[in-house]
């Protein structure tokens, strides 16, 4: 797709945000039930829901990436990060019930516990962001850069210049500090 | 499900409503087109810590640390397009629950089984310490568990596995905590 200004940019974001609220209302998973319920084994909603979006999406990605429409950026494996962060995440959800999308959905559908939910999740992105100095090289700690597991190889650093997530030991202090 | 049921979209396990398999070819189908509009796809966490950035950076700028948070991430909080896309998923969830009616509750009602509502600090709770762990690895159920997954990230084959495994350990033992009471 070619290159878009940042008003078309904010519009179809907002215009994919409207359409995914919708489908997660739609589909039930706007509600914390569902989803604790798929976590007690007693609701399949989620993982049948989630399954095909992963596998329609998938077969997507690959077509775009094959035509050059879309890039391959997978996250950075920071193991801390990421098992710290899932097991913080997975307790969350268990006692909330929520997803950050969810519970944005919810809270428009008018549901209380959605607006509970998203003041719990700006309070923690508040204090992610007062920690988030200190925090950075515990997370990056042995980090494998951006794996990517169809090709078998890491995507690797060169590839993205500015990809500050993946270097463990940059000196950013002292050159960032001065583009800024 | 029988093949007729399938065929109307219609899943009998859970009341009358569109099929799960429907509803998640669909957010499958807004992934993609997502990957090409935005080169990547759906994200959500991401927006709440900018907005909490940008936030911070107004009211309590010092407290927050905002200069050194901008210095870690290189780049400067930005109210962008992953967050009109927050701001939609509000929206979304609104247009559909007051156009197409609230069917999160309608053919559904509380049995036996059914999980509680949850109470609004266990709302708060659960949602700051999920968000904080999605922030930790860098995306949530959507950048990790929906778009990482699907572009075959090791880190979200990492991250969601793991992190509904430990979700539903204690979602089974607060639920067999919770039922010798009930008995009572």
């Amino acid at each position: 797709m070619a290159e878009m200004n940042k008003f078309t940019q904010n519009a179809l974001g907002l215009a994919s945000g409207i359409i995914f609220g919708a489908l997660l209302q739609r589909g039930r998973l706007a509600d914390s039930r569902t989803i604790v319920g798929q976590l007690t084994g007693d609701d399949s909603r989620v993982a049948k829901t989630m399954g095909t979006a992963v596998v329609v999406g998938a077969i997507g990605h690959r077509l775009l990436r094959r035509r050059g429409l879309t890039t391959f950026e997978p996250k950075p494996m920071n193991p801390v990060g990421l098992v710290g962060g899932a097991v913080l995440f997975g307790a969350g959800m268990a006692l909330s019930g929520y997803c950050p999308g969810t519970a944005a959905a919810a809270a428009g559908s008018g549901r209380r516990e959605g607006v509970w939910a998203m003041s719990g999740m700006l309070a923690a992105a508040a204090a992610f962001v007062a920690t988030y100095p200190r925090i950075k090289k515990a997370l990056e700690v042995g980090t494998m850069g951006r794996v990517n597991l169809l090709s078998g190889k890491s995507a690797g650093r060169p590839v993205i210049p500015l990809d500050v997530v993946v270097r463990p030991r940059a000196d950013s202090d002292t050159d960032v500090t001065a583009v800024i | 499900m029988s093949i007729h049921q399938a065929s109307i979209g219609l899943d009998p396990a859970n009341g009358h409503g569109p099929s799960p398999y429907l509803i998640g070819a669909a957010i499958g189908l807004l992934n993609v087109f997502a990957f090409g509009a935005f080169r990547k796809g759906i994200g959500i966490s991401g927006a709440y810590e900018s907005t909490a950035a940008l936030v911070a950076r107004r009211v309590a700028p010092d407290t927050a640390h905002v200069n050194d948070y901008v210095k870690a991430r290189k780049e400067p909080p930005k109210f962008n397009s992953e967050s009109w896309m927050v701001v939609g998923t509000i929206l979304g969830g609104m247009a559909a629950a007051r156009l197409l009616g609230g069917s999160s509750d309608v053919g559904r009602m509380e049995s036996a089984g059914a999980e509680p509502k949850r109470s609004p600090l266990a709302s708060a709770a659960g949602g700051a310490m999920l968000m904080f762990g999605a922030r930790m690895a860098d995306g949530c159920t959507s950048g990790h568990a929906l778009s990482g997954t699907a572009q075959g990230a090791g880190s979200s084959w990492l991250f969601t596995p793991l992190m509904f495994g430990v979700g539903s350990l204690l979602a089974r033992q607060a639920r067999g905590a919770r039922r010798p009471n009930k008995e009572l």
